[in-house]
This record gives structure tokens, C-alpha cells and sequence, in this order.
């Protein structure tokens, strides 16, 4: 292949699995694996060379953990043997990684394959990428830097900014909510932190891509986003794992403080392996006028469970919530959306749609939770759910609870089948039956994809109709 | 099978140990913050069978009923076409949750009623305490190819009091009548099951007490079985949580559950409704509509409407819910036309009553002139 853009290749490939292929061993430097234990936590300590305070922090999440019971409505982790999964992995890198070029050939093809240092170049301001545990590039185009940016791996940002970190780290998403924070707490590793100064605008996204290189492998990233007073960022996530035998198990975390009149965007667009059982702690605390916009597609993975959350903690603040779920295969994808009015005049908005086809199941669980006192606030919710084919499912739990006589709650919920008519009209102007699919798919989510970068939508674009040419030949 | 063979089998209704019922949880999942329960149990553990007295004298019945079940008292004055015994149908087990089992705990007598014939005049059902005692009733209905109207009169003064009422049906029409209207604790549980072609319109209004757990169960098993069903929760310094869980296996089976729910003077309003399509009721439709309104300062609403949908060829599944204050524009529009503001909102209480009210055709006034009588605290 030229140095022709790689995204006609993967516009071009069979499925996004297949890009990746399967999965390499590869050298790795040190690898953890056993019971969840003190001694592995100070281990993992010591290597990341941590402040005595982060190490504390991770053994008192780490007794939370062992308090703390398995929730009983989450399905398929039982299948989960945590003490066989590996805790933590480096790779082996020979120097420190200026350029991708300095990455070990293994771990950059994986980059390379997924078009992303081709992305980093044309349309983002910083990129972090994590394969594994570790973060193994991150770099910030000076431009950005100079204006006092601040986009470091998370490990970096503890030794180098303490305070900072110290002051939001865990205080918006903390370790006692439930065993899985507990745990992502006790054995973060990898990850971004990004600080974004007063005022200064970012714009072109900045983004976090993270790898899963190998089979029984627990991977526990932090990402950290602070938008100071006025700011404005938009920060993509992107996941992928190529295929391997055995499961491995996502358990990260995102926190975002937006300060008053911040604006943050979080876009996730998540495209695990169907190996991995995806388990996601994302929440947003907003202050005054302060807007934040999660957008959480979900694609990939064998079990997701996700709920982007936002707190909207100050007068006027506003979220919106996009979720898309895709289910294809006998795969489940547990998403919704939480908001948390506190202050007067907030408003938030979730917008749901998900897919479900060949036995897929999908299941929308939402929270929208107006306390006492945010006087005049809204929330709207609505979601939407087309099912394919007889064997699929869909499911919608939404809980509105309103404790003030001044705001509203409005909630609305649909699901479909695939309608004939539209099938039999557009088979009749000569698009074949998949071909169909995925276009009444696209149309039925584009109200979500109009805010996303053209390349991520064209990316986006090609998963489905891959999803759907797999079943029946590509059209 | 004759329904005569069946009832031999149930004679008797399941009994349960107390150290079985000491290992029985509220709910399953009471751990998810989505589906937990809103039930003050804590109020009703304070107030179980094994805190109270399980018996209690009969207090003044004011209505005339047919079947009255008063303290631990139990009349039958049961018009012709309607046969009473003892035990249940067995569509509630003691094992199911802890407020069941304090149910099956403190039963003394199940009865079973079998309608053979169309009833002219309403089959009037009343449960009534006045003691401070954990009281169980338990009332099971058989109807086959006839038309029946009920009410359900539920009356809880002082204590807790918990009434189960169990439905099955079969070709046959009922139009069901619940009124709740309770100051102390309360436990309701309708089960009822829907064979080939049974039509059910149901309208429950219920006035909560201290904290009342209303739940109406619907199985609709039979093929193009059909189930209107309305409710009016209601809770003027008091608790309700009112849960209906609608089940569809049958094909081209039918169901439509709306509610609107008041809070007002701290009042507390909860609504749960479920909706779930199993794979085998292909073509059928389902819809829930769940509104909660806020009417002052410091009530909560909670509306948790949730649909389920397990086959790819559904007619219509949807839901819509709300939790708001009255729609002020509305208000304002009909002030702007010389109304006052407590005539404005009266007329909204009872128009939203009567459109409820309007599936029903035989029971109809009196489900209206229930709703006048215990919505006067609302306005």
C-alpha cells in the first residue's frame, strides 16, 4: 500500500476485525496477573513509580472492592475469572516514543491499520493511543501546547501536576459507587489527562485511542478531562481489538469536570473485538452555563455495559446525551444515559437509538433525576429501538424521578420492526436487501451522526454496512 | 377438565415457615438503581406478621358488598351464577418476595369464586381493616364464557393490609373496578390471566395511605386476548406506588396501559409500568403512557415506564411518560376565558377522570363518582 490514504483500505475491508487480524504475541516488558491483591497493588505501584498518595488511593479502592457485592442485574460476568485475567501489561518499548516510528513494528502496524496516525496528522490537535495497559504514544501539536494545553499520559499528569489531579481524580466518579469503579480505582493504568486553560478554545479534537492486544486481559485506562472557565474541547474515543481466543475485560473510566461556561464534547465510538466485555464508568460534572455533550456509539464487543452521566451541578448548565447501539450477532449491549439536575434552569436531553438484529439484544437503561430545588429545569428523553428479525430483542428501563414541582420530565420510547414497505421500496429501485438494511439503518441513527467529523462519519458509515454485508454477502 | 377436578389440586392455599419467609428479599434486583422498587418496605417490616397480631375484628362495612372481607371476618351474599369454596387458583406463591410471604404468613382462608353465568348487577368485592393488625385476604375469580362486571372496594385504616386478588379468564368479558383508598399501609396484588379471547377494561384509582404498594399483574395468553387498563394514583400527603406489569404471550394479543398520577402536599407518586412481548405473541401491539403530575412544592413523582419486546414482528410497541406540573399554558388559557385558577385545575382533574374513565361501559358512573369523591382533596 502507497502512502495513499488508509482509510479507502479500511472503507474497503471485510469487517474492522479483519483490518486487525488476529491478534500477535508481541514482547512485553512486565505482565501482572493473579489474585487482586495488596501485593499486586503495591507491584503495580512501584513499576508506575507513584506518589505514596495514589498508591494509597488505590488500596482503600481496593478494599472497597472486596467490600463491595456483585451487582446482581449485571449478566455475563459471571463468566469472568478475574484472577485469570492479567492485571496489567507494559510492552516493551526500547526508547521513549517521539514519533511512530519509535513504536515497536507490532504495535504500530495495529495503529496503522485503524488509519490513526493518518488522522492525527490531517484533522486532530493531540493524540494518545493505549495498547494494553500502558499509554505508548501521546503527542500534543506544539501550537496547542504553547497556548498551555495540557494532554499527558494519565501516570505523567500524577507525577508532574499532583495537585491538579489530586483535586478532580476520583471526586467525579468515585471508587465506592459499585465493585467495578471499585476496581477500576484499585488497578487504573493508562489514559489520558487533558487541561484545557481559561478561555482557549481547541479546535480540532483531541483524541484517546485504546487497543486490546491480548487475549485475558483487563484493561483499566483513566481519562481526565478539565475545561477551565470558557473553554471549549472536543475529545473522540476510540476502541478496538483484533480477534483472539478467550475473553478480555474493559473496565475504564472518564471523568470530565466543565467549569463555568465550558464547553466539552465526548465522543466514544466503540468497536471492541467480540472477545471483549466492555464495562464503562463515564460521568461529567457541570458547572454554571457549562455544556457537555457525550455521543457513545456502540458497536463491537461481546457484553457492553455503558451510561455516560452528566451532573449538572450550576445554574444553567446543559448536557446532551447521544447514545447508539448496535447489536448484531448474540451480543449484548446494556446503554442509556444518566442526568442529575442540582441547579436551577438545567436542562438535558438524551437521545437514544439502537439496533438490534440476528439475536441481537439491546437494552436502553436511562436516569433522569430532577432533586429539589433546580427550579424550571427540562429533560427530554427519548429513545428509539428497531428490531430486525424475529430472534432480536429490545429493551427500555427509562426512571424519571422528579422532585420539583417546576421542571419536567418528558420521556418517549418506541420500537419497531423493520418495515416491509420500506424494504419492498427501496428492493424495488434495485438495492438489494442488505444494501437496504444499512441504509434504514444510517437514516434511522444520521440525526447523531450530523455532529461528527466527516472521516469519522464515513468510518462509522463502513462498520455498518460491513455489519450487515457479513450476513448476507456484501452488496 | 372440568374446573371442578382443578380446584382439588388447590384446595388449600401454599403455606410458608416462618424461617423460610425470614430468607425472602422485597425484590431480586433491589440493588439496580434503574428497577429498584420504591415501596417503603421498611414500614411494612415494622408492621409485619410477625410484629402484629394477625387477626382483627370486623369493622363497619358501609357498602353493600357480596363479598366482604372485614377484619379476619369473611361474608358471602353471592348473586345466582356465582359459586363460592375454599382455596386459590395458585397464580401467587409465598416464595415470590417477603411482602408475599408476610401475605401467605398471615392467611387464614383463601376463597374461590366461579362465575357461570353473565352478571347483570356489578359482583361487588370489599377489604376493609380498621385494627392495628397485619390482616391477609385472599379472593380467587374463575369466569368462562360470560360477561362480568366487578368492583373492588380496598379500605385500610390503621395497620397493614394486604389483598390478593387472583383472575383467571376465558372467553369471557370483565370490567374491573378497583378503588383504594387507604390511610394506613396497604399491599394489593391483581393477578389475572387471560385466555383465547378474553376482553378485560380495567380503571383502578387509588388513594394512598401511609405507604400503599398497589401491583396489577396481566398475563394475556390467549390468542387476540385484549386488556385496557387505566389508573389514577393518587397521593395528597401520602405514599402510593403503583405498579402494573403487563404480559403478552398471545398472538395478535392487545394491551394499553395509561396512567396519570397526582402528587400534592408531599405527597409521593410512583408508577412502574412494564410491557413485555414474549417471541410466541407475534403481531400484537403494546403501549404504556405513564403521567405523573407534580402539583406543589415538595411531592415527588416517579414514572418508570418499561417495554420489553422479545419478537422482531410486533405491530406497535411504545411508551411516553412525563413527570410535570399542570401545563401552565393551559392553565393560563382558560383563566384568560374568566375562570379562576382552582376552577381551571378542577376542570383539567376531572376531565383527565372522565377520559380515563371512558372504556368503561357498565361501571362507568360509578367509577366516576369514586373519582369526584377522592379527588376533593386534590383541588
Amino acid at each position: 500500500m502507497s502512502e495513499r490514504s488508509r482509510l479507502e483500505e479500511i472503507l474497503k475491508a471485510g469487517s474492522l476485525e479483519e483490518i486487525l487480524g488476529t491478534a500477535v504475541p508481541y514482547p512485553k516488558e512486565i505482565e501482572l496477573k493473579g489474585r487482586i491483591s495488596r501485593s499486586i497493588i503495591e507491584e503495580l505501584s512501584k513499576i508506575k513509580n507513584e506518589p505514596e498518595w495514589m498508591f494509597r488511593h488505590r488500596l482503600k479502592a481496593l478494599e472497597l472492592f472486596e467490600k463491595l457485592p456483585m451487582p446482581k442485574w449485571v449478566v455475563g460476568v459471571e463468566e469472568l475469572d478475574l484472577e485469570n485475567l492479567v492485571l496489567y501489561t507494559k510492552p516493551e518499548l526500547e526508547k521513549e516514543v517521539k514519533d511512530w516510528d519509535d513504536l515497536p513494528e507490532n504495535i504500530r502496524k495495529t495503529f496503522e491499520r485503524l488509519n490513526i496516525p493518518e488522522i492525527e496528522k490531517k484533522f486532530l490537535s493531540g493524540l494518545t493511543a493505549v495498547f494494553d495497559s500502558e499509554s505508548v504514544y501521546s503527542q500534543l501539536k506544539d501550537e496547542f501546547e504553547k497556548k498551555g494545553i495540557v494532554m499527558l499520559p494519565m501516570e505523567e499528569a500524577v507525577r508532574k501536576y499532583p495537585d491538579v489531579v489530586k483535586r478532580y481524580f476520583g471526586k467525579i466518579f468515585p471508587a465506592g459507587e459499585h465493585k467495578f469503579s471499585a476496581l477500576h480505582h484499585a488497578l487504573w493504568s493508562g489514559g489520558a489527562f487533558v487541561y484545557i486553560p481559561k478561555g482557549v478554545r481547541v479546535p480540532f479534537p483531541i483524541e484517546a485511542f485504546f487497543v486490546i492486544g491480548s487475549a485475558l486481559e483487563g484493561q483499566f485506562e483513566h481519562t481526565l478531562v478539565v475545561a477551565d472557565e470558557g473553554s471549549y474541547v472536543h475529545f473522540i474515543e476510540g476502541c478496538s481489538a483484533p480477534m483472539y481466543k478467550g475473553f478480555s475485560f474493559h473496565d475504564g473510566m472518564v471523568e470530565i469536570y466543565a467549569h463555568k461556561n465550558a464547553t466539552v464534547k465526548f465522543t466514544t465510538i466503540q468497536n471492541w473485538s467480540r472477545n471483549v466485555i466492555n464495562f464503562n464508568n463515564k460521568r461529567a460534572i457541570i458547572e454554571e452555563n457549562a455544556y457537555v455533550e457525550w455521543i457513545e456509539g456502540s458497536i463491537g464487543s461481546k457484553i457492553t455495559y455503558t451510561y455516560p452521566a452528566s451532573v449538572l451541578k450550576g445554574n444553567n448548565a446543559r448536557t446532551a446525551q447521544y447514545v447508539v447501539s448496535l447489536s448484531n450477532g448474540p451480543f449484548l449491549k446494556d446503554t442509556g444515559a444518566k442526568s442529575v439536575h442540582v441547579g436551577k434552569n438545567t436542562s438535558s436531553k438524551i437521545v437514544s437509538k439502537s439496533i438490534s438484529a440476528n439475536g441481537g439484544i439491546n437494552i436502553y437503561r436511562g436516569l433522569v433525576r430532577i432533586g429539589k430545588g433546580a427550579k424550571n429545569s427540562t429533560a427530554t428523553v427519548s429513545c428509539d429501538s428497531l428490531i430486525l428479525d424475529e430472534e432480536s430483542r429490545a429493551y427500555t428501563y427509562p426512571h424519571n424521578q422528579n422532585d420539583e414541582p417546576t421542571a419536567n420530565i418528558i420521556h418517549e420510547a418506541t420500537i419497531g420492526k423493520l418495515s416491509e414497505d420500506k424494504l419492498f421500496y427501496l428492493n424495488a429501485r434495485g438495492i438489494s436487501e442488505e444494501e437496504a438494511k444499512s441504509l434504514i439503518v444510517l437514516g434511522f441513527i444520521s440525526e447523531i451522526l450530523e455532529g461528527l467529523p466527516f472521516e469519522y462519519v464515513e468510518v462509522l458509515k463502513k462498520v455498518i454496512e460491513l455489519e450487515f454485508s457479513e450476513v448476507g454477502g456484501v452488496g | 377438565m372440568r374446573p371442578n377436578e382443578l380446584s382439588k389440586e388447590h384446595l388449600s392455599f401454599p403455606s410458608i415457615t416462618r424461617e423460610t419467609l425470614e430468607k425472602l428479599t422485597y425484590q431480586k434486583y433491589g440493588d439496580s438503581p434503574t428497577i429498584r422498587s420504591y415501596t417503603k418496605w421498611k414500614l411494612f417490616e415494622e408492621n409485619s406478621p410477625l410484629t402484629l397480631p394477625t387477626e382483627a375484628k370486623a369493622g363497619e362495612g358501609r357498602i353493600r358488598a357480596n363479598v366482604l372481607f372485614s377484619g379476619s371476618e369473611s361474608k358471602f351474599d353471592l348473586p345466582e351464577g356465582v359459586e363460592v369454596e375454599e382455596g386459590t387458583l395458585g397464580l401467587s406463591r409465598p416464595e415470590e418476595s417477603r411482602i408475599l410471604g408476610f401475605h401467605f404468613y398471615a392467611l387464614k382462608r383463601g376463597y374461590r369464586l366461579r362465575i357461570t353465568k353473565d352478571l347483570l348487577e356489578p359482583l361487588v368485592i370489599v377489604s376493609h381493616l380498621s385494627e392495628k393488625a397485619f390482616v391477609s385476604h385472599h379472593l380467587s375469580i374463575e369466569a368462562e364464557n360470560v360477561n362480568v362486571p366487578i368492583i373492588i372496594y380496598e379500605i385500610s385504616e390503621k395497620g397493614a393490609k394486604s389483598l390478593v386478588v387472583e383472575l383467571r379468564l376465558k372467553n369471557a368479558e370483565a370490567e374491573i373496578l378497583t378503588i383504594g383508598n387507604h390511610t394506613s399501609l396497604s399491599h394489593y396484588l391483581l393477578r389475572a390471566t387471560l385466555g383465547d379471547g378474553a376482553k378485560v377494561r380495567a380503571f383502578t384509582i387509588v388513594k394512598g395511605g401511609k405507604m400503599s404498594h398497589h401491583r396489577e399483574d396481566y398475563s394475556l395468553e390467549g390468542i387476540k386476548s385484549e386488556l385496557i387498563l387505566r389508573g389514577m394514583p393518587i397521593g395528597i400527603g401520602s405514599a402510593v406506588d403503583y405498579l402494573t406489569n403487563v404480559l403478552q404471550y398471545g398472538e395478535e394479543s392487545k394491551s394499553e396501559t395509561k396512567v396519570n398520577g397526582y402528587s400534592h402536599r408531599k405527597g409521593w407518586v410512583v408508577h412502574r409500568g412494564v410491557a413485555k412481548v414474549f417471541e410466541k405473541a407475534r403481531g400484537s401491539s403494546s403501549e404504556v403512557s405513564s403521567h405523573v403530575i407534580i402539583m406543589d412544592e415538595g411531592s415527588l413523582g416517579v414514572s418508570v415506564p418499561m417495554l420489553e419486546v422479545d419478537t422482531g414482528e410486533i405491530e406497535t410497541a411504545s411508551h411516553s411518560s412525563s413527570v410535570a406540573q399542570f401545563d401552565e399554558d393551559a392553565l393560563f388559557y382558560l383563566r384568560s376565558r374568566g375562570l379562576t385558577r382552582e376552577e381551571a385545575l378542577s376542570l383539567f382533574v376531572h376531565s383527565i377522570g372522565e377520559a380515563l374513565s371512558d372504556h368503561l361501559e357498565r361501571l362507568k358512573a360509578k367509577a366516576r363518582s369514586n373519582i369526584i369523591e377522592l379527588i376533593k382533596d386534590l383541588l
